[in-house]
């Protein structure tokens, strides 16, 4: 069952070769042998996922159910989950139960997918290394003392190391495709507006995206579509229908599609950095692609612009932790004015603190223009040099990361060097790009990973390649030793 | 940024921060900030400023009742409530 794709699994579960309650089953039981070493999930609901499976098992026969009824998934502790604590891996929620259910939590419910968990992350989601977190850090599958990536390295590591098939995943600034190349998985961050943000706690509105970890392009593909799709909840959900995206990918024909480099990227990397681009993009003109270098100046200034605008729009979305509706209140408040400052103190962690104090800043009187203004022109001009870069390629090949995983411990007391690895990442948020990150190597044994970004709603074809890839290769199919 | 600016924020944010977070902040503000000061050499004065990755427009809907009243459900997770109020501390003396 380790090795079973999600499609595997749909058809074993049709065909009556395996029952939603033994699949369920056995990844708690990989949850329960494992996860202390990992500190993948920070919450496993045994009880809840065995009755969803049970569920599952008993609809099996009716004519309307869901390709993935009945498959256990592993959810990203910042999706309301009705009924389930959701904490944000904060201080700030570490005893929020939600009352209502995100809109990504209600369609994998609707579609019959099993809930093994909430994953881990760093704190609001803010964070590349999983370290932020109230609960602990999370550790990379592959080697002991590495970070998993992060926000979404509670769901990255969990899938890593065989303790759910797939994964929920947010990526603000690269959180769902850092942790997916630091982990060897495939990672999907929709085009903005594709899934909605309904109960996805928010962190940068304008950036902020759900998207699926999981091993495969193909598996990919099928999560996104179960989540996938426009919300009247979500003022920014855009009303385009869900592609299948599954069957759209296979037998992918890249003969004259056009593959964009960006000039000026590798120069970041070292060789061995580089080799994965490289390789990757011999494959796709063997494939019969045209690679093309193209130029984009203005990424130079994507690092200062995302977090200009993603600490400013944090400062504004979390200053609705107050202590007065939900979340941590501090005790025996002397006024209001007491009441906000000492709960948002006490509920907030150092990282968090200091992007809401940065994002105070940009926004305040007298630095609004020369900041946040200028950040928004900024991304005015990323944009457009991706529009004119999509007339001239189907696909831009970049790295993902500029390292493999660091240790643990290692960045995380220098917050500017953190956001510099954010390099390849935060332009496609800011132009709001579907980008996938796939599995493309080990180097010194642990994951190396290259990134395709594609045009806006262009899933399927972003898809469709990193398959071809996969078709060839089996980077995505490794796994780490020590988790029998 | 000196520490009556990381004040200054912290009173702007309604942050509680103790010395030491006062500290560590002022040490490490004055790199973001030196990070993000980059922003003043890119050249796009002539640029519109970019609020929303896709350019979409507000939507709209019919100015029409949709929800129920779920006041008691929703205030599951307060800290303090009192016949559907939220308790504070006294505002008006």
């Amino acid at each position: 069952m380790l090795d079973w794709s999600l499609a595997d699994m749909a058809r074993a579960l049709r065909d009556g070769d395996a029952s939603s309650v033994e699949l369920t089953r056995f990844f708690l039981e990989r949850i329960d042998r494992h996860n202390a070493r990992i500190n993948g999930f920070i919450r496993v609901e045994a009880d809840a996922a065995l009755a969803a499976a049970e569920r599952a098992d008993k609809n099996r026969n009716n004519s309307n159910i869901n390709k993935l009824s009945g498959i256990p998934y592993a959810h990203k502790d910042i999706f309301c989950t009705r009924g389930v604590a959701t904490t944000c891996a904060s201080e700030m929620l570490r005893d929020f139960v939600p009352p209502y259910d995100a809109t990504v939590s209600a369609r994998l419910n609707d579609a019959g997918m099993v809930m093994l968990g909430k994953t881990n992350m760093d704190e609001f989601a803010m964070g590349s290394s999983t370290e932020t977190g109230c609960f602990g850090p999370t550790v990379n599958p592959w080697r002991e003392g590495v970070v998993a990536g992060g926000s979404s390295g509670g769901s990255a590591a969990a899938v890593a190391a065989g303790l759910a098939p797939c994964a929920t995943a947010t990526d603000t600034g690269g959180s769902i495709r850092q942790p997916a190349a630091f982990c060897g998985l495939t990672g999907v961050k929709p085009t903005y507006g594709r899934v909605s943000r309904y109960g996805m706690i928010a962190f940068a509105s304008s950036l902020d995206q759900g998207g699926v970890i999981a091993r495969s392009a193909e598996d990919c593909a099928l999560l996104l579509r179960a989540i996938a799709g426009y919300d009247d909840k979500d003022p920014t959900s855009v009303n385009l229908d869900v592609p299948d995206y599954a069957a759209e990918i296979q037998s992918p024909d890249l003969r004259k599609k056009r593959v964009g480099l960006i000039k000026g990227l590798t120069e970041r990397l070292d060789a061995r950095a580089a080799e994965p681009l490289e390789r990757a993009a011999e494959f796709y003109a063997d494939a019969g692609c045209e690679i093309k270098t193209l130029e984009m100046p203005s990424l130079e200034w994507s690092i200062p612009a995302y977090y200009v605008i993603a600490t400013a729009e944090c400062s504004s979305n979390l200053s609705r932790y107050d202590g007065v509706r939900y979340g941590r209140r501090c005790d025996a408040p002397k006024s209001l004015e007491d009441l906000y400052a000492r709960s948002r103190g006490e509920g907030f962690g150092p990282e968090t603190k200091r992007r809401i104090l940065v994002g105070t800043h940009v926004l305040s009187a007298g630095y609004y223009d020369a900041y946040y203004q200028k950040a928004q022109r900024v991304r005015g001009r990323i944009s457009r040099d991706f529009a004119a870069a999509f007339a001239e390629a189907d696909v831009l090949l970049t790295p993902t990361t500029p390292t493999t995983p660091f240790r643990l411990g290692e960045k995380i007391n220098d917050p500017v060097e953190m956001y510099l690895s954010d390099f390849f990442t935060v332009p496609v948020n800011l132009a709001g790009l579907p980008a996938v990150s796939v599995p493309a190597g080990l180097d010194d044994g642990l994951p190396r990973a290259f990134q395709l970004i594609g045009g806006h709603f262009e899933e399927s074809q972003l898809l469709a390649f990193a398959h071809a890839w996969q078709l060839d290769t089996d980077w995505h199919a490794r796994k780490p030793g020590g988790f029998q | 940024m000196n520490k009556n600016d990381v004040h200054k924020l912290a009173r702007l944010a309604a942050l509680n921060l103790d010395a030491e977070e006062i500290q560590g902040v002022e040490n490490t503000l004055a790199d973001i900030m030196a990070l993000m000061d980059q922003l003043q050499n890119a050249p796009v004065d002539d640029d519109a400023p970019m609020a929303h990755p896709l350019g979409v427009k507000q939507t709209l809907r019919a100015d029409a009742v949709r929800e129920e009243d779920r006041r008691k459900a929703m205030q599951t997770a307060a800290p303090s409530v009192s016949d559907g109020l939220y308790k504070v501390p006294t505002v008006i003396k």
